[in-house]
């Protein structure tokens, strides 16, 4: 062997720490300086070629001298370029993805251009798996980027939301209006019924995006960890949908990934450069359901009711002997322990004593005016606020580039007593120590604060549930404001209902949900560039955070009482969560890239990751406290609740990717990993899988006319990725219950049943495209067909409790989504220093297919079916057969024959309660069209986000009608007349009594309403919308105002608007909720909607500067 | 081209490396928060706590069997005195009947292993009663085929009640046997019911015996007689509870969350009274345990029971609530089966004229009311001769005043309650007037089943679903020999 080899291979090999990430595209050389023709007085003109967008250097941009044949350079690195031409020439300066521009050199000697973008054409270079930049056009496989700039144009602070509307096939779930909420993310469809959740790559090392699920049944969504990534610090984000673009991350990667490269101190030019970024936006809810405003607290009140009693008694009687009437709020009372609004009717004169009447000498409360609150649920949400500030200073020179960023951002809810603070502090700093020894550090560190979190879902702190859902709508709600730490004489806290819930403002102010998170990120590594054939990395990246919560239940909430009956609490109660998670990924990479022949080139990466990963958890808490609301562990009450679980796994693997390029059309990829999972049985440690991908640009080859197809290109892929699943899953296991039973550990078998011979997961995908550009790229055109199968599915499934467990970790089945994504831009009026138009408009359809189940191989009995979340009896199911995200409920019973609902002898629908499919929770089609206006330097745009289908399951709606609390419960005169199903409600269904006779029994609005109970059907919300997502006016200064203060580098300013208006939402949709909804990052809350908090409008102004 | 082969060798010596690195892959897949084996004592006190909470508890007693069985009413939140239910409820009840189920088995069969002759008595008696009480809910389910997913059976056949019950039989006798020979093996401290007496636990697993037999005493007399009697005519070999000091009673803690859960109710809601029924029927007989069952109401210190499941809410302040002995102790208690019932069965064994051993069914009524009132504290002898002798309590050889006296004394075991008054129509119940479900004379017949049996196992449950009629009606139990009802 080669010695000399052998030392440099050490020494790469040795090279562990400090290190340099490598762009092999921008090791492109110089171009040489042409030679000059020009018969005028020649002289040397330099300048810096810069994008107009932020400023940052275009490195390979074009300069050529009009006219002047062969006179021109390209810019180097820094985007700088030097060039003899003739003094009264003029420049063409161009380059892709950016507006040419002509400029006179009338004899200056320096001449720098900022460049505009052209948002026509996407970015042609794009960053790829393992962080290799790559020319677009070389790709077999559908890759989307986007800009840094175009997620800091608002203060949309989880930078997740701001995709939403702009890849096509990404489907962004927010969470809702509460501060914090995580962001649910799916890349073409759901692969699996367990994680759906791309991998998230930060520099090339993955991060971690975890979150606690938010179950179903509702808690606090403390969001996802990605959230946690300042949109300021980032450079762009390339969104790798399927597994052939994300085959080289391997198992993590099987839903696509998400490749975020934040800045550097080169994007600044050389020198030192400050830049400050600065947001403010206010937020105020702009989706609210639906209130009915007619009818106050209690039960039976309706007029109909009353005419019906017809024995002679006034209404005011009637309503405060039958209706309602205040004693306690415990039920003591006429029906004031109810939290439902079919009382008497408000606004009709009547006099009832409420809550906040005055007492009389007595001590009872003096019948006052019943009056509405038509805006009650309006005035508890506040106006809140988003300051984002972020400042960075950056220095390049040929030595290296450093980049170091400071941010902070603070938001105030539109929920009383809900914040956030993060304070977020990054270095990235690359040196070259030699000419071949690059090292770059990047270090990210983040801090989390959040004072208080809303509950959310079904949940006893999540206000939404008792004044959005289950609530009188007479309460004023600035009088429960004013007294909510108030208690009443009988020492119950002061409220509009003591028996089910608090004050929605004690709530909020003393049931608080807090968090502190501590995250560090980042990597190191050491490049050493031996040879154009074969440079060698090494890195090791980190990802350490620290989180704790504390839920605190203040004493003399509602679920403190120790006694109703006797009005005694426990104090309060508290838990304290502790989170510390820890993510190594250590990487040997090996690249080298070269010509072979003339006209075939070989780039190739060959590279070996480490990956341990480990999570600790632990909790404590009490449940009573000794000394009232002093929440500390050492004052509890009877034995504390105490938790800990620990999760480790490893994976080692080895890759490879080798790319072939023929000419410059025709491009073949290859891609082959093989991983060792320690979460695997011995003998399936090991898996392998490869990838391929083709890209032929055949317009490069087939002679046609530019002017109309400008460009053309076909590709194909195939890939295979495998993944090994979580940790301890090859066992059953005895689980101990969270607290001993007098001193007695509890213990039992695992209720889910662990799978046998546990095989890795594998998903197989293949994809096939076509990117057209026409009109001198003025239109362009991408689109994708892929079909992908995921089978030996690792994931937690429900089974039939008869089988003595109540899930089952199966390793079986096949899920296929296919799907179709367009992707298109037209620039509809072009006019350089003008005025612009351009339209991007981007569509994706995806189905989802249940292919095959579980099948046990000894006893032959089959799974027939998975249920992937459910909630009051409503589940999202997976059928062989049938789409993923069947929704089954109970339903209205029907005649078989004509499908009418079938009325009982009470004049009421009656129901199977066995459940039957009443929708799907998949969309039909999602897509996003942005408009984008220039003018000089003024810019507008907006973007409209649309999804057609997907059914969700809306509690609001369903409890809604049950409570007598939204609209739809007093349409149509049915609280004074009564009602007949079939014509003054369910309008649109035939129905028919069970013998065949029509309907003609006259019902109270609340037993109808109340019967909805039964059946699920009244509930399901089609999810279609469209939405006017953003709207941004922006200015940047001139250039030439820039070029006369030099201090000044750049400065912009935008003026923006988020989530405007809900402009179409279903006829279903009759509680009015947003009908883009989600709970948390996992699967639990998958197309239910239970009291959501109502989703933000946000409107703000963000100023850039350079200096 | 040298140099590219040794850069292909640097990539070989990569995969190698990767492919070494798997030595400590098993330690790092070892499971350090569960183990795989746990002591099956622990395992008992899982059981035993896990079916009380839900079994005893308002859910799975308080709200529906014991409105059904018309002990208790609503006062507040009377839905499911109404018949309209909460399917998820069911889905829960459902899931802990098997898990249950499901760990006895896993005692029975690491007992059996280990030679642990008293455990494993233990295991079969528990098991025993639970299926007993998941059949008498829901008539037909899964049996044969259920708790085996470790088998493969994921989607369990059905079978009948008319073949659980026999089986039933046979596991006791296996267990009574089992008690009998004797073990040496301790039962540990997860046995939260008897603190470790073997001896209390063969008392129970033949008092369950009886249990399980006189309730098909009317439908197969053939299966139930000899039972009752070898159990009557060997009183060393198969010994029952002898006194209120044998009852099986598990008593809570009192710290969350193990607190007795008629209390863990009360501390957040007050939605729960004793019914019209009952109170009337205390009333009517001069009972000395009204005070103990009930609390006068509120309003006027009337003991005042409320209907169960009727249109419109009451005001609750008009009505009584349960006693403080039975929801406002945070350590009471959960029945699992009580001295005078033992007396109640065997009064009514004789009275069918089965041999058990020398003692009049009057004898043994007398004997039983005085167990359950010494049981509620009432124990002055004076009290109690006169209430025996009371016209609506003397003994006049009917069943009537029998199962009248035996459906009181199961005051707090609203499935037992349920089950007897399904069994013997005694009191004379109605359907709820409040009811959706309009036409059927008697409270429900049996329990839903689960929604979750639709989605994941409708090929089996598809027919037995089909036998039930409003949910709660349709097909009676097996030994539900009741005619003309609906």
């Amino acid at each position: 062997m080669n010695k000399p080899i052998l030392i440099m291979a050490r020494r790469a090999l040795l090279i562990t720490f400090v290190a340099l990430f490598c762009l092999p595209a921008e090791c492109s050389a110089m171009a040489e300086n042409g030679k000059s023709f020009s018969q005028m007085a020649d002289m040397e003109i330099s300048g810096i070629i810069t994008s107009k967008d932020d400023g940052s250097p275009l490195p390979g941009a074009s300069v050529i001298v009009k006219g002047g044949a062969n006179n021109g350079t390209t810019t180097d690195g820094e985007g700088r370029f030097k060039l003899t031409v003739a003094e009264n020439s003029t420049l063409i300066i161009s380059f892709i993805g950016y507006l040419s521009q002509e400029t006179q050199v009338g004899g200056k000697s320096v001449i720098n251009i900022a460049l505009v973008a052209d948002s026509r054409i996407l970015s042609e270079v794009v960053v790829t798996a393992l962080g290799v930049t790559r020319e677009k056009k070389s790709l077999g496989y559908a890759i989307q980027e986007l800009k840094g700039s175009e997620l800091v144009k608002s203060n949309e602070q989880n930078v997740l939301n701001s995709l939403s509307g702009k890849v096509a096939g990404v489907q962004i779930t927010a969470g809702s209006g509460a501060i914090g909420s995580g962001s649910r993310i799916v890349l073409r469809g759901n692969n699996s019924f367990g994680n759906n959740q791309p991998l998230f790559v930060v520099d090339g090392v993955p991060v971690s995006n975890f979150s606690t699920n938010t179950t179903s049944g509702g808690g606090v969504d403390y969001g996802n960890a990605i959230a946690e990534i300042d949109p300021n610090n980032i450079a762009s984000m390339s969104v790798l949908k399927g597994a052939n673009a994300a085959a080289l991350y391997g198992y993590q990667a099987a839903n696509g990934v998400i490749l975020i490269t934040t800045k550097n101190g080169k994007g600044a030019g050389k020198g030192t450069s400050i830049s400050y970024s600065g947001g403010f936006s206010y937020e105020k809810p702009y989706i609210l359901p639906k209130y009915q405003n007619q009818y106050g607290q209690g039960v039976y009140g309706e007029e109909y009711m009353w005419k019906k009693k017809n024995d002679g008694s006034t209404y005011q009687d009637y309503a405060t002997s039958t209706g309602f009437s205040y004693l306690d709020g415990l039920g003591n009372g006429i029906n004031d322990g109810v939290d439902e609004s079919w009382g008497p009717r408000l606004d009709a004169g009547l006099l009832i004593p409420q809550y906040n009447s005055p007492l009389d000498a007595n001590g009872n409360r003096t019948a006052t005016p019943w009056e509405s609150h038509p805006n009650n649920v309006k005035d508890f949400f506040q106006t809140g606020y988003t300051i984002d500030n972020s400042v960075a200073v950056s220095s390049s020179s040929d030595n290296g580039d450093t980049r170091l960023s400071f941010g902070q951002q603070k938001q105030i809810g539109t929920i009383p007593n809900t914040d956030q603070k993060r304070y977020t502090i990054q270095l990235n700093t690359t040196q070259n120590l030699t000419k071949r020894l690059k090292t770059n550090a990047l270090v990210n560190y983040v801090r989390t604060a959040n004072d208080n979190l809303v509950g959310q879902g079904y949940h006893a702190n999540n206000p939404m549930q008792s004044i959005g859902g289950w609530f009188g709508r007479q309460v004023d709600m600035k009088d429960l404001k004013e007294h909510y730490n108030d208690t009443f004489a009988d020492g119950m806290p002061y409220n509009w209902n003591n028996n089910f819930h608090d004050n929605p403002y004690f709530n909020v102010n003393n049931n608080t949900h807090s968090r502190y998170k501590d995250r560090v990120f980042g990597n190191v590594s050491a490049t050493y560039q031996f040879h154009e054939w074969f440079s060698a990395m090494a890195r090791i990246g980190t990802d350490w955070s620290a989180e704790q919560r504390k839920e605190i239940t203040h004493n003399k909430s509602n679920e403190t009482l120790t006694s109703m009956a006797d009005k005694t609490w426990g104090g309060g109660k508290f838990t304290e969560s502790k989170y510390n998670i820890n993510e190594i990924n250590a990487d040997l990479i090996l690249t080298g890239h070269g010509n072979i022949s003339k006209d075939l080139t070989l780039s190739y990466t060959a590279g070996a990751n480490y990956r341990n990963y480990s999570y600790n958890y632990s909790s404590l808490g009490a449940s009573q406290l000794t000394v009232p609301d002093l929440f500390n562990i050492r004052n509890a009450k009877g034995s504390p609740t105490t938790d800990m679980t620990t999760n480790k796994l490893r994976t080692n693997s080895v890759y490879g990717q080798a790319s072939l390029g023929y000419k410059d059309y025709l491009y073949l990829d290859i891609t082959a990993r093989n991983d060792w999972s320690s979460t695997l049985p011995k003998g399936n440690w090991s898996y392998f899988y490869p990838s391929a991908s083709l890209s032929w640009v055949f317009t490069n080859v087939i002679p046609v006319n530019p002017d109309i197809l400008s460009f053309g290109k076909l590709r194909a892929s195939w890939a295979s990725v495998g993944n090994g699943g979580s940790p301890y899953q090859l066992q059953s296991s005895y689980i101990a219950n969270a607290t001993a039973f007098d001193g007695v550990t509890l213990y039992s078998i695992s209720s889910t049943l662990p799978p046998l011979n546990l095989k890795p997961e594998k998903a197989k995908s293949t994809e096939v495209g076509v990117e057209l550009q026409f009109l001198n790229r003025r239109i362009g055109l991408d689109a994708t067909y892929y079909n992908k199968i995921t089978t030996n599915q690792i994931m937690q499934v429900n089974i039939s409790g008869a089988s003595g467990y109540s899930t089952m970790q199966l390793n079986a089945g096949e899920i296929q989504n296919k799907g179709i994504e367009l992707q298109l831009n037209a620039g509809i009026i072009r006019n350089p220093g003008g005025f612009n138009w351009d339209i991007n408009f981007n569509w994706a359809k995806n189905k989802s297919m249940v292919n095959k189940l579980y099948e046990d191989p000894t006893t032959g009995q089959k799974l027939e079916a998975y249920t992937i979340t459910s909630v009051w009896g409503l589940t999202v199911d997976a059928v062989p057969g049938q789409a993923y995200g069947v929704m089954r409920g109970a339903s209205f019973a029907r005649d078989a024959s004509t499908g009418a609902i079938i009325i009982g002898n009470n004049g009421l629908p009656t129901y199977n309660s066995t459940p039957t499919a009443v929708g799907n929770v998949m969309p039909d089609w999602v897509g996003g069209v942005t408009n984008n206006f220039t003018y000089k330097n003024f810019n507008f745009s907006f973007l409209l986000d649309m999804r057609k289908g997907g059914d969700v399951f809306s509690v609001t709606q369903w409890f809604g009608m049950q409570s007598g609390v939204t609209a739809p419960t007093v349409e149509g005169g049915i609280r004074e007349n009564g009602l007949i199903v079939g014509q003054d409600v369910l309008k649109d269904e035939k129905v028919t009594m069970a013998d065949g006779s029509p309907n003609t029994i006259r019902v109270g609005a609340r037993d109808y309403f109340q019967s909805l109970w039964g059946g699920r059907e009244t509930a399901i919300v089609d999810g279609s919308f469209v939405k006017l997502r953003q709207i941004e006016f922006g200015y940047q200064l001139p250039s030439a105002f820039t070029l006369k203060y030099p201090w000044l580098k750049g400065a912009g300013i935008s003026l923006f608007a988020r989530n405007i208006a809900l402009l179409y939402t279903s006829k279903s949709n009759v509680a009015n909720i947003d009908p883009e909804t989600g709970f948390g990052v996992g699967n639990d809350g998958l197309g239910i909607e239970q009291y959501q908090i109502p989703s933000n409008r946000s409107i703000g102004v963000k100023l850039n500067l350079k200096f | 081209m040298k140099n590219i082969k040794s850069y292909l060798l640097i990539i070989l010596l990569l995969v190698f490396t990767g492919q070494a690195c798997t030595s400590d892959f098993e330690e790092i897949n070892t499971n350090p928060n569960s183990p795989v084996e746990a002591p099956i004592t622990n395992v008992l006190g899982y059981v035993l706590q896990d079916f009380s909470a839900n079994y005893f508890g308002p859910l799975g007693d308080m709200s529906e069997p014991s409105s059904y069985s018309g002990q208790l009413g609503k006062l507040q939140y009377i839905d499911d005195a109404k018949y309209v239910f909460t399917s998820t409820n069911i889905n829960t009840l459902w899931t802990v009947v098997y898990r249950d189920l499901k760990n006895a088995q896993a005692i029975i069969d690491q007992a059996d292993k280990t030679g642990s002759t008293n455990m494993k008595a233990v295991g079969l008696t528990m098991q025993a009663y639970i299926l007993q009480v998941a059949t008498d809910r829901w008539r037909d389910i899964p049996f044969t085929e259920a708790f085996k997913g470790d088998a493969g059976y994921i989607t369990p056949k059905y079978d009948t009640q008319e073949t659980i019950y026999p089986a039933i039989i046979t596991q006791l006798k296996t267990a009574a046997d089992l008690f009998a020979a004797g073990g040496t093996d301790v039962l540990g401290e997860g046995d939260l019911l008897y603190g470790g007496d073997v001896k209390k636990w063969q008392k129970f697993c033949n008092s369950l015996r009886l249990r399980v037999a006189i309730r098909i005493s009317n439908v197969s007399p053939a299966t139930a007689k000899p039972v009752i009697e070898e159990i009557a005519s060997s009183a060393t070999t198969y010994p029952v509870l002898a006194s209120n000091d044998d009852n099986a009673l598990l008593n809570w803690p009192g710290s969350s969350p193990y607190i007795e859960p008629w209390n863990s109710n009360f501390m957040t809601r007050d939605d729960h009274g004793p019914s019209n029924t009952l109170i009337n029927t205390l009333k009517e007989l001069g009972d000395p345990r009204l005070a103990v069952y009930a609390k006068p109401a509120p309003s006027d210190g009337e003991y005042r029971g409320v209907e169960v499941g009727p249109p419109t809410s009451p005001i609750i302040s008009l009505y009584s609530r349960i006693g403080v002995k039975f929801r406002e102790d945070a350590t009471g208690f959960s029945p699992f089966l009580r001295y005078s019932e033992v007396l109640f069965i065997m009064a009514e064994a004789a009275q069918k004229g089965w041999n058990v051993g020398g003692s009049t069914a009057e004898t043994l009524y007398k004997a039983a009311i005085t167990a359950s009132l010494n049981e509620n504290g009432i124990t002055d002898a004076a009290v109690i001769s006169t209430y025996l002798a009371g016209p609506g309590v003397k003994w006049d050889n009917t069943t009537n005043k029998l199962y009248t006296q035996k459906w009181l004394s199961l005051f707090k075991n609203g499935q037992e309650a349920w089950a007897e008054s399904r069994r013997t129509d005694v009191p004379l119940l109605a359907a709820a007037t409040g009811s959706p479900f309009t036409g059927h004379t008697r409270p429900p017949f049996r329990y839903p089943y689960p929604p979750t049996e639709t989605t994941l196992n409708s090929t089996n449950s598809a027919t037995f679903i089909a036998e039930i009629t409003d949910n709660f009606w349709g097909k009676k139990m097996w030994w539900d020999t009741r005619t003309g009802v609906n």
